[in-house]
């Protein structure tokens, strides 16, 4: 039986800045004149929990997480399996995941005793991303002033993630629908900085603020 | 308000229904949309347009592309203004305000043009002969910069902004005329993802400026059905305004598009200019062609232009650039220049040809009733403001004059190489097309059209077909049928025959805008300038804004006749990116203002701007540098009011800071002691669960690298503390070490800085506090004990606790999950108050540091040992770790090396600075031996109740008592300072052990 604690309150990174609204660009003319070409969004709070386990263990460990949590890993590395609205677990590397939902449960309680038997690591994380979510045909193009990864969706697809720069922040962005929909996990303490670029770059194409 | 009396009343790409009004060197004229300024000048028979570098000769436009020599001009006003643009590439938009440059007082009457009366007196090199010696170019430089003009920059802040764009493509076309497009069009059937980019406003390439039909039709229907067909492909991005101006390793191309240059201001939200990175699998240059000119008398004159240009300025835009025209060409495309001109209205006075061969051009013009004056050449232009008429030496060398005021030049085309050689590919010289063609460009980028030499307009856009194709071949795109060829009505050419200059006397410029003549080079090679790129420097022969684009060719051909030597032996100088300037603002992009960096804030941030914090740049980090309260402003009396207040009431009753920026890294696995035992320079194995542990960290080469504690909170489970400014380096030097050192070591490494707020409770409250807020944890002495480590909750938020203090106060740190932090500082100040907790800053912690004695940044430069900083005896002996081979050896177990001592200012009040050299004898003359210097410095130690300072030593404590001096000779101060030990306050550690 997994160890449970109460959970506390949790404050995002983005209280100060995140007001709901339309903004930017949404004129009779111009790339927002069909609406918001751009949506975004914080989910939180999100349980983070990465899980790590000895090169060679992937398979065990991915059956124990299907034990856990009721979903396997991806095959495959880059590549994410689950739903936005469940548990998802995103590969960060060689025999690591992150297994990340929107808050419900204590997830590293649940995991932690899970994960154990395999040595490894399992640490929690989930006030030390914060997870932004951008959506909007306009999506692909913010995202393009600020990483250089190739997020065209013959490569970068539902269900594919990777780890890179967006605006010289470190982040993970997983692709999660066709419309297309990322999310992106951010080091905490760059997330304000990060919202800033995100909305400044969101502005010429109509940007709505959930 | 001026007619556009050189305007045809139809043709042309131009609006007529949209008059634009512009105005330059404060005159008002009227363009129309679709104008460049070029053009809407020449509209309005304006010729002189600028004055030239060096001799300030008068000039004219002289080509319709970038690369304009001679019309720069300043663009806009205010903070927009913009020097050194060219009249060519603007697109006229109402309202346009530019003026001309390298004049005063007014174009037409510049006293600078003295310079052309003494220009045998300016030769090449000249100023590099000249200002030299006494007293040396540094004085001289002032007063030539001012001389030489190129417009007026402002120092005011940009109004507009720029952004950066990433892009990714299978096939990358530079170029959007007939080569360009159709490659893109194959390209694009076969669904491949393609980037077409195109310099101007609209596609077509030269076909914008002929006559040309295609399948019977004007051109532009092929290009507008090509355009349309583009435009529907889901995966084809075109870029209008956009020039590739740099290619790079791994088929990196640099862009610049210009969104907004085009208009008064950039509409809201939208960035005037944006740079593109495109990572393209294949690149399809098809950059066209640049004409070139030939060298001859007083050839600068305004009125003298290159052939194609007079063609575009009459098809494109339907201005007449002259009455009656002259042409002076070397090739068959001259003959198209003189027939477009006649259709256009424009009387011809006479082909000029070098040339004595006919052929169905000639014949074309003959019969149009065009004289050809064959194995002819101009030699000579005549008309100081504009041009009246040019000298025609037949072959026999007879001379005669010819009245005009047009004369169009054409010397041949050169391939636009630019971008095949950024990747180091010479150009490869041509002897039958008298050209530089692409050198090996590799499998990455492919040459189509006129930017490998082709001439024809059916053969650029089979050559377009097939360079795609072979493209696509390489990336494994399926083959599909290639477009129809078009039918296209070409004659058959001539060869050009090589013409680059006509001999004669008078001025014959080579390099229009550097003022670069025949004599130059010549003058040159004489004294000895005989490669390129000493040529090059030495006259300026291509160093304009323009990078020669008109001039180079023509340059080097003089040069190798000047040597005797074929042209391929002499060679081309370097083309380095950008093609055309590109605006420092692009580069910038939003990366400025708060922006430069991005930043990072601890989850109390938001608490620590409501409560009066100043912030205070640490790498990424905002810290609160010191809080100021209400009736306190940010001046010097109140910060130091402030700062002793938190000192003092943290030593005399409790203080807090926020230390989130400190990297955590949570370490886990049965080896971890182990790792920990080969990273520090202390013992590891011994630590117990629930204990913290002091530890210092060496770089390989055996000088301190980092500091702080770990604690042992399980069985396998460690937590490091790293400073702020190594948290990261530490981080990746870890997964460097079991990745590639030590991959048996099981241990795994994950940083959780992010993941924990932290704040340090000091003071000798602080024991007190912590018990009220935390829920009931018993936080005594015989409990909690100084390096315990409890896992407790507080009001309810899981916490870590570790008796820990950098204050040298009893102190403890306090973690909680970031989402908690703000929550758990609210509590502890909410909770505290009664015992007058009050928050500090870096500033107050750096004071108490200092206090103590305790080493940080500062002191731990990269250059110090673990014995330098007093903690030699910390050094295992025992074990092997990380920088210990190197610790031993002879400079840095010197015993001369400096090391760390305390100091005090001898008259109690003086403020010695960081970073003031320590030395014996203030009065001593340069040079001075260096004994050390002062590394950290409080303004004040209000417990001392005067400054402080640690520093690095010579001789260390063995000095203890002596006095030496402390230097900072750029604010001019030197005060002497007596020798302590490091730690000021509480030696014996009472305070931090209680």
């Amino acid at each position: 039986m997994a160890e449970t604690r109460t959970l506390p309150p949790r404050r995002s990174a983005l209280v100060s800045a995140l007001k709901p609204g339309t903004f930017g660009t949404l004129g009779s003319d111009g790339p927002g004149s069909d609406g918001p070409g751009v949506t975004l969004s914080e989910r939180h709070p999100m349980s983070v929990v990465q899980v790590e386990g000895r090169i060679g263990q992937e398979a065990a460990l991915g059956d124990a997480l299907e034990t856990a949590i009721g979903i396997h890993p991806a095959d495959g590395f880059n590549r994410v399996s689950g739903d936005e609205d469940g548990p998802r677990i995103l590969w960060v590397g060689p025999c690591r995941w992150y297994v990340a939902e929107p808050e419900s449960r204590d997830l590293y309680g649940a995991l932690r005793p899970a994960m154990g038997k395999f040595g490894g690591a399992t640490v929690d994380l989930s006030s030390g991303r914060t997870v932004f979510r951008l959506s909007g045909h306009d999506a692909r193009r913010v995202l393009a002033k600020g990483c250089s990864l190739d997020t065209h969706s013959s490569t970068f697809g539902p269900g594919a993630c990777g780890q890179t720069g967006l605006f010289h922040v470190s982040v993970l962005i997983a692709c999660v629908d066709e419309a297309p929909t990322y999310e992106i996990y951010a080091a905490r303490g760059y997330a304000l900085s990060l919202w800033e670029s995100l909305v400044d770059a969101s502005m010429e194409y109509g940007l709505r603020v959930d | 308000m001026s007619a556009q009396d050189r305007r045809l009343p139809q043709g042309g790409e131009v609006d007529r229904s949209t008059p634009m009004r512009f105005r330059f060197d404060d005159r008002d004229y009227q363009g129309l949309a679709g104008d460049t300024l070029a053009s809407a000048l020449l509209a309005n028979d304006v010729r002189l347009v600028g004055r030239s570098f060096k001799y300030h000769r008068p000039r004219g436009i002289f080509s319709a592309g970038p690369e304009e020599p001679n019309a720069l001009v300043e663009l806009r006003t205010g903070a927009r203004i913009e020097p050194n643009t060219r009249a060519t590439t603007i697109e006229l938009y109402d309202g346009l305000e530019a003026a001309s440059q390298h004049r005063w007082p007014s174009l037409r009457w510049d006293v600078g043009e003295v310079n052309n009366l003494v220009s045998d007196f300016l030769p090449a090199g000249f100023y590099y002969k000249t200002f030299m010696g006494w007293p040396g170019w540094m004085f001289w430089e002032h007063f030539i910069r001012k001389a030489a003009g190129m417009g007026r920059g402002t120092l005011d802040p940009d109004p507009d902004s720029y952004d950066k764009m990433n892009a990714h493509c299978d096939v990358l076309v530079i170029g959007g005329g007939p080569a360009g497009l159709s490659a893109a069009l194959v390209a694009g059937r076969s669904g491949a993802r393609v980037i077409l980019v195109e310099e101007t406003d609209g596609f077509g390439g030269r076909l914008r400026g002929e006559r040309e039909t295609i399948d019977d039709k004007p051109a532009r229907h092929w290009v507008a059905s090509t355009l349309a067909e583009l435009d529907g492909m889901g995966d084809v991005t075109l870029l209008r305004r956009t020039t590739a101006f740099g290619r790079y390793d791994g088929n990196v191309v640099a862009a610049l598009e210009r969104r907004a240059d085009h208009l008064a201001e950039p509409p809201e939200h939208i960035s005037r200019q944006r740079l593109w990175t495109i990572r393209a699998r294949r690149i399809v240059l098809a950059a066209g062609g640049i004409e070139r000119h030939i060298a001859f008398a007083d050839n600068d004159r305004p009125g003298v232009m290159l052939a194609g240009a007079a063609r575009t300025y009459l098809n494109r835009f339907a201005v007449q650039v002259g009455k009656i025209a002259t042409v002076f060409a070397n090739n068959d495309d001259g003959y198209r220049t003189a027939l477009d001109l006649a259709a256009g209205g424009v009387e011809i006075n006479a082909i000029v040809d070098p040339r004595e061969h006919g052929g169905t051009w000639r014949q074309k013009a003959e019969t149009a009733g065009i004289d050809v004056f064959a194995g002819a050449v101009v030699s000579r232009a005549h008309g100081r403001l504009g041009l009246v008429g040019v000298d025609v030496r037949d072959a026999s060398g007879k001379n005669r004059f010819l009245a005009s005021d047009l004369l169009a030049v054409s010397g041949g085309w050169n391939p636009n190489v630019h971008l095949t050689c950024h990747l180091g590919a010479k150009p490869v010289w041509d002897n039958a097309l008298a050209t530089f063609l692409p050198g090996d460009t590799g499998p990455d980028m492919r040459v189509a059209g006129s930017a490998r030499g082709l001439a024809g307009l059916g053969t650029c856009i089979t050559d377009g077909y097939a360079q795609a194709r072979a493209a696509l071949d390489d990336l494994g795109y399926s083959k599909s049928a290639l477009p129809d060829v078009p039918v296209t009505d070409e004659p058959q050419e001539e060869p050009v025959q090589a013409l680059w200059q006509v001999p004669g006397k008078g001025m014959r410029f080579v390099d229009y805008q550097d003022d670069v003549k025949v004599s130059d080079i010549a003058l040159a090679n004489r004294e000895g300038y005989q490669s390129v790129e000493h040529l090059k420097r030495y006259t300026t022969l291509g160093m304009g804004t323009d990078q020669g684009k008109t001039a180079n060719v023509i340059g080097l051909a003089v040069l190798a006749e000047e040597r005797g030597l074929p042209i391929d032996k002499v060679g081309t100088t370097t083309f380095r990116p950008p093609y055309t300037p590109v605006t420092f603002g692009a580069f910038v992009g939003r990366e400025t203002g708060l922006h430069y960096q991005p930043l990072r804030r601890s989850a109390m941030h938001d608490w620590h701007v409501a409560n009066g914090a100043t912030f205070v740049n640490a790498g990424h980090w905002l810290r609160p540098q010191y809080y100021l309260r209400d009736g306190e402003s940010d001046v010097k009396a109140d910060i130091d009011r402030a700062i002793t207040r938190e000192v003092t009431e943290t030593r005399g009753g409790g203080g807090i800071v926020d230390v989130s920026t400190l990297g955590k890294i949570d370490l886990q696995g049965p080896d971890t002691a182990e790792l920990l035992n080969r990273l520090y320079i202390n013992g590891w194995k011994t630590l117990a669960v629930g204990k913290a542990r002091y530890g210092l960290m060496l770089r390989e080469d055996g000088h301190v690298w980092d500091d702080g504690t770990t604690s042992r909170l399980g069985e396998n489970h460690y937590f490091m503390t790293t400073t702020t400014a190594n948290a990261g380096p530490v981080m990746s030097h870890i997964e460097y070490a079991l990745q590639v050192l030590w991959p048996d070591l099981d241990v795994k490494a994950v940083s959780v800085t992010e993941h924990w707020a932290a704040m340090a409770i000091a003071g000798p409250k602080s024991r007190e506090a912590l018990a009220a807020v935390l829920d009931d944890v018993d936080v005594s002495n015989d409990a909690l004990p100084f390096m315990g480590v409890v896992e407790c909750t507080l009001a309810g938020i899981p916490a870590r606790v570790f008796r820990i203090s950098f204050s040298g106060e009893l102190a403890y740190e306090i973690n909680v999950a970031a989402d908690c932090g703000e929550a758990a500082w609210e509590h502890v100040m909410r909770t505290g108050a009664p015992l007058g907790i009050l928050p500090y800053g870096t500033e107050a912690m750096g004071i108490m540091r200092i206090e103590k004695g305790h080493v940080a940044g500062p002191e731990l430069d990269g250059r110090t040992t673990p014995a330098d900083l007093g903690l030699g005896r910390m050094v295992s002996s025992k074990k092997p770790f990380l920088g210990a081979p190197m610790l031993t050896r002879e400079g840095l177990t010197d015993t001369d090396r400096p090391s760390l001592v305390g100091l005090v200012p001898v008259d109690g009040k003086s403020r010695p600075r960081a970073g003031a050299v320590l030395i014996a004898d203030p009065k001593a003359v340069p040079p001075v031996d260096k004994l050390g210097h002062v590394t950290s410095s409080a303004y004040l130690s209000p417990n001392l109740d005067h400054p402080i300072a640690l520093g690095l030593l010579e001789g260390g404590m063995a000095r203890e008592g002596e006095t030496v001096w402390a230097a900072f000779p750029l604010r001019d101060e030197m005060i002497e300072v007596r020798v302590t030990g490091p730690v000021f306050l509480d030696p014996d550690g009472e305070r931090m052990h209680g």
